[in-house]
């Protein structure tokens, strides 16, 4: 008896709650699952922002109730342009790989449509890495197009 | 009760009736606590509208009471038993703390990379320059998150591990990890604190009314591995997969639906 009242309880406070929370998100228009790319702008800062237009963007995001775990992103750009992307995130450049193919691992139901099998042409093209206060970049250069992938430190 | 009886005939009598008296006793306290679930319940009925009154209610109750409703309100939200487990914790064990089996550990879904370690980043920094192959013992604490709601969210992971190292994108690290957290219902900051708005609110309505003490929880210590080709550690836990509670649900299908 006493188990069923206070399961019963519950399940009428947890609606109320769902329906509170759904009322209160739909007030401030934030939706309620879901990064955006406005977010990884936000943690790239505004000198990434320019970067960051007409890329593919895809935010790993396995929980509903914490932000994305990471980013990855495809872009073509030049050599020279992979510079002063580089240069825009603060990343150290480096022609020789500095980091290993496991940067590159998409996790399990994350696609892009321009993510190669394996990332391990880095002797052949530029590597660049750094962090920023809110998140840890690996950046990767080969045949005109750039690899990027970004963990926040929440 | 002992009224020194000398036929033995009656002692048994007098045993009989204490037991009678005693197990009608010990019935009152569960008698009186289930009358007054009952009208608890039906209290909050009344304010079924009124999602502060509840909550004040629930707040106002005798301790004993207000600890039952609360667990068996937020127990609703998990279909796994991670989270009723670390909630029943929270709720009557006191601060004690917790020590996670190897299939525990498994069960919270796991995501751990040991690029995500900063002093493992340093690490490989460190060697980079001198191009020669070589062995180092290393303890880390590692950041990670559990994908099964409701059970770590973001925690730590101690490890003592043998990198082997010999170029940047050629190493690996292989020893033993643990998982310990600090289990509570803190609220972080909405903006850089990691968590979803609905996580941050689910978190934030736990803070102001489910009575508890927060507990530390600890794990076996288990083998794990992790090459500079892997893009998480390798453990007998395998992959995470997202496990999310009954509200999260209801978010992915709203996030699904457009």
């Amino acid at each position: 008896m006493r188990a069923r009242s206070a399961v019963a309880i519950g399940l009428a406070l947890g609606s109320l709650v769902v329906l509170g929370i759904l009322i209160s998100l739909k007030g401030t228009a934030v939706p309620p699952f879901g990064s955006d790319p406005q977010d990884l702008a936000e943690i790239l800062g505004a000198n990434a922002a320019p970067w960051l237009e007409g890329a593919e963007i895809v935010a790993w995001q396995p929980d509903p109730n914490w932000k994305a775990q990471s980013y990855f992103v495809v872009r073509a750009m030049s050599r020279d342009d992979f510079g002063a992307w580089a240069a825009a995130v603060e990343l150290k450049v480096s022609q020789t790989p500095s980091f290993g193919s496991g940067v590159f691992v998409l996790p399990d139901g994350v696609t892009l449509s321009r993510w190669p099998e394996k990332k391990t042409e880095g002797a052949t093209g530029l590597d660049a890495e750094g962090t920023t206060a809110s998140a840890v970049i690996w950046s990767r250069w080969s045949d005109g197009l750039a690899y990027t992938v970004v963990h926040p430190t929440y | 009760m002992d009224l020194d009886l000398p036929n033995p005939r009656y002692r048994a009598a007098v045993r009989q009736l204490e037991r009678a008296v005693y197990s009608r006793m010990a019935r009152v306290p569960g008698i009186v606590y289930e009358l007054t679930t009952q009208a608890i319940a039906s209290e909050l009925r009344e304010l079924r509208d009124d999602v502060d009154g509840a909550l004040r209610y629930i707040s106002e109750l005798p301790e004993r009471q207000r600890r039952d409703a609360a667990y068996e309100f937020f127990a609703a939200f998990f279909d796994h038993y991670l989270p009723k487990k670390f909630l029943r914790q929270y709720v009557y064990g006191a601060g004690r703390p917790l020590v996670l089996t190897e299939q525990e550990m498994i069960d919270c879904n796991p995501y751990i990379t040991v690029l995500n370690c900063k002093a493992f980043r340093d690490t490989l920094a460190k060697l980079a320059p001198s191009k020669t192959p070589s062995t180092t013992t290393l303890n880390l604490r590692c950041p990670a998150s559990a994908l099964t709601n409701g059970t770590l969210g973001q925690f730590t992971v101690p490890m003592r591990a043998t990198l082997t190292y010999r170029a940047a994108d050629d190493w690996e690290l292989a020893g033993k990890m643990s998982f310990y957290d600090g289990w509570n219902f803190d609220p972080k900051d909405f903006s850089s604190g990691g968590r979803t708005t609905t996580g941050e609110v689910k978190t934030r309505f736990a803070h102001h009314t489910l009575p508890g003490q927060s507990f530390e929880i600890n794990s076996a210590e288990v083998d794990f591995a992790q090459t500079s080709a892997d893009g998480m550690v390798v453990w007998k836990g395998g992959k995470p997969v997202a496990t999310p509670d009954r509200l999260g649900k209801l978010d992915i299908e709203l996030a699904n639906s457009g």
